[in-house]
């Protein structure tokens, strides 16, 4: 039936974009519920050349890195258009970055509930790609922090403020895993969610009752 | 349960019984969330298991006021759905105010706008909290708007928290769980309609075009344009709640014409529209300035079947009441008996319940009622404390009374309430009087 050769059905005119990629990996995975079993047969479904896929990635892991960190890029670039957000407070900000990353979330659900069953789970955890945007995230919360900081939001304590950016990092999974298993209709409790997280963690992070125990703590040992 | 050797007594130490509660509770999660880590098959039911144990335990060993309530209820189990209702109002759902960027979100969602783009201005700090949201003031043309937002989830959450407290009711109320059940679904079903703001923004819509006529009520308008199923919009009315407007020192005239504006209000919803505002919270009326009453929260509504209206109303008729025949009949077909009972019981509760009928139709018998006489309310109280020990009572595991009368009866303690705390006399001149014979 293939009567043309292999060059014709090339479509030379164009290069293949990264995002182009992205989107037709997401789609095959979804459409076979598995991997593409090698670069070769998956750009033979585009009809393309192998080496197209290079132009890009060096392979699947790192296209799949890419799609957690264009989903966070989107997020920032969404958050930075929206005119009240240089007016939030740090808490707001973060509360809102939650909220928009969830909202971008949503356009890959399938893909990523899918993919979580080999790439998020605990002892994959090392090698998962969702950690592609580990250190922009977190450059991103540290900013954050040091404007609570400025603001008098949050409190700053040795050894444990160093470590806030990994924390919120670690709320962030825990509300990506929350909106995973959420079956509420329009997603409701992951917003509940999020906003009790968020608020606990600031209000852990502001002035607690906790510095005063310590305060009165030193205070009765240094007598 | 653990053996307990002494009752709790001092403040203090009540308080740390909530909190060993609440941190117990707050361990549950922990360690439902630090299981499920590892076990994916630990279910939901095991943790709600070990919160209603958790709470049921503190209950039971605290004796003081707190749990007052709940014990006389668990002997009358009359009085019960009363105290659920109260119990599991929608102001449990208290929640911390709604951060402004969830309200952005929740408007996004409905409207694809921002607030500052659907309004000209918007408040970004809510103004009041409603019972299951928050209201932000917002104007827009000169025109000023209340606009109320649910906080998310407590529509989901409402069916699976009285899950929750069922095993727990049920314990406590030594009720039969088929007769509880009834309870729960008439609470149930109210409670999630009050979740619903299009149902509200209907209903509010329709119950105040048909009490327009009554003269001094002011209800707001309504912007369906503005609203959807989690957002409301409506005018905003300026006025004091009941217990600022005490605080001005009202004359008695004044007293009586709010009085008696409710009272019309509510007599009206009951016998003309068979549809009443079943939840007379003070926070849901606002006493202005001119003498008018501005009337707001349409959430909890309930329609009052004929069958159940018939019956109900027979019992504020002098004849009903002075008939044994038709007494028995009335109060048989409102379910205040059951098969199960023996000619003593019924004779018992056949006595119990003429009184209760007397007392409480008490300020309808007479052309005008004082409703500021607090020995009528001491009355109705003793009345209640006396049901208590009744062993008959005690010992009695059916439900009785019609569930459509659960919010009925909230609706008038609620009311004759309002009407106490304002001290009013009231014409209580009733449009419905059902006959005998009806």
């Amino acid at each position: 039936m293939e009567t043309h050769t292999e060059e014709s059905h090339q479509h030379t005119s164009e290069a293949i974009s990264a995002k182009q990629l992205r989107d037709t990996f997401i789609e095959y995975v979804l459409m076979n519920g598995k991997l593409p079993q090698s670069v070769f047969q998956f750009m033979k479904t585009l009809n393309r050349r192998e080496s197209e896929f290079y132009d890009h990635y060096n392979s699947f892991k790192s296209l799949e890195k890419d799609v957690w960190m264009g989903i966070f890029e989107e997020t920032l670039t969404k958050l930075k258009s929206e005119e009240v957000y240089e007016s939030y407070s740090a808490r707001e900000k973060l509360l809102s970055f939650y909220y928009t990353w969830i909202e971008v979330l949503k356009n890959y659900r399938s893909y990523i509930v899918h993919t979580s069953k080999f790439s998020l789970r605990p002892d994959n955890w090392m090698s998962s790609p969702i950690k592609a945007f580990r250190e922009p995230f977190l450059t991103y919360a540290k900013s954050l922090i040091n404007e609570g900081i400025e603001k008098n939001e949050v409190v700053k304590r040795p050894y444990l403020s160093d470590n806030y950016d990994k924390l919120v990092w670690m709320q962030l999974m825990f509300v990506l895993k929350f909106w995973m298993d959420d079956e509420s209709r329009g997603f409701e409790r992951t917003d509940a969610a999020i906003e009790k997280a968020v608020n606990l963690s600031f209000d852990l992070m502001g002035n607690t009752v906790l510095d005063s125990v310590v305060d009165f703590g030193k205070f009765l040992f240094q007598k | 349960m653990k053996e307990q050797n002494s009752i709790p007594t001092s403040k203090v130490e009540r308080a740390t019984k909530f909190v060993q509660t609440g941190a117990k509770i707050g361990g549950n999660y922990i360690k439902y969330y630090a299981k499920k880590a590892f076990d994916s098959e630990l279910t939901k039911e095991q943790l709600h298991e070990d919160n209603s144990k958790d709470v049921y335990d503190t209950l039971s060993q605290l004796k003081g006021s707190a749990l007052k309530v709940a014990q006389m209820l668990s002997q009358d189990k009359n009085m019960l759905p009363q105290a659920y209702v109260d119990k599991f109002t929608m102001a449990q759902y208290s929640a911390p105010p709604l951060s402004y960027p969830l309200v952005v979100k929740t408007f996004q969602k409905y409207f694809g706008k921002s607030p500052d783009s659907l309004f000209d201005t918007f408040e970004r700090n809510a103004s009041n909290a409603a019972s299951i949201g928050q209201v932000h003031k917002a104007i827009k043309d000169g025109k000023v708007y209340a606009v109320k937002i649910q906080y998310p989830g407590v529509a989901e959450s409402v069916s699976s928290d009285l899950k929750l407290v069922k095993p727990f009711a049920v314990r406590l109320l030594n009720m039969k769980e088929k007769d509880l059940d009834m309870y729960m679904d008439e609470v149930e079903s109210k409670l999630i309609e009050e979740t619903d703001y299009e149902l509200e923004l209907r209903r509010s819509d329709e119950i105040s075009k048909q009490c327009a006529h009554i003269t001094g009520l002011v209800f707001p308008a309504y912007y369906p344009e503005y609203s959807s199923k989690r957002i409301l919009t409506m005018d905003w009315l300026d006025g004091l709640h009941m217990k600022e407007f005490l605080a001005t020192n009202p004359s008695q005239e004044v007293r009586n014409h709010i009085g008696q504006l409710l009272w019309d209000f509510y007599d009206f919803q009951m016998h003309q529209l068979r549809t009443v505002h079943a939840d007379p919270h003070p926070g849901n009326f606002l006493m202005r300035k001119d003498g008018t009453l501005g009337v707001i929260d349409f959430g909890c509504v309930k329609e009052i079947p004929d069958e159940f209206y018939n019956e109900y109303f027979k019992l504020l008729n002098k004849e009903v009441i002075a008939d044994k025949t038709i007494l028995l009949e009335t109060f048989e077909r409102l379910n205040f008996f059951d098969a199960e009972d023996t000619p003593k019981q019924r004779e018992i509760f056949f006595d119990l319940f003429c009184e209760m009928t007397r007392l409480l139709g008490l300020p309808f018998h007479a052309e005008t009622f004082d409703f500021s006489d607090d020995s009528y309310f001491t009355k109705i109280y003793e009345f209640g404390e006396h049901i208590s020990n009744v062993k008959e009572i005690k010992d009695a595991r059916q439900a009785r009374g019609s569930r459509h009368g659960i919010y009925i009866n909230r609706t008038y303690f609620g009311l004759y309430n309002l009407l106490n705390q304002l001290g009013a006399t009231i014409r209580t001149k009733s449009y419905g009087e059902v006959p005998a014979e009806a």
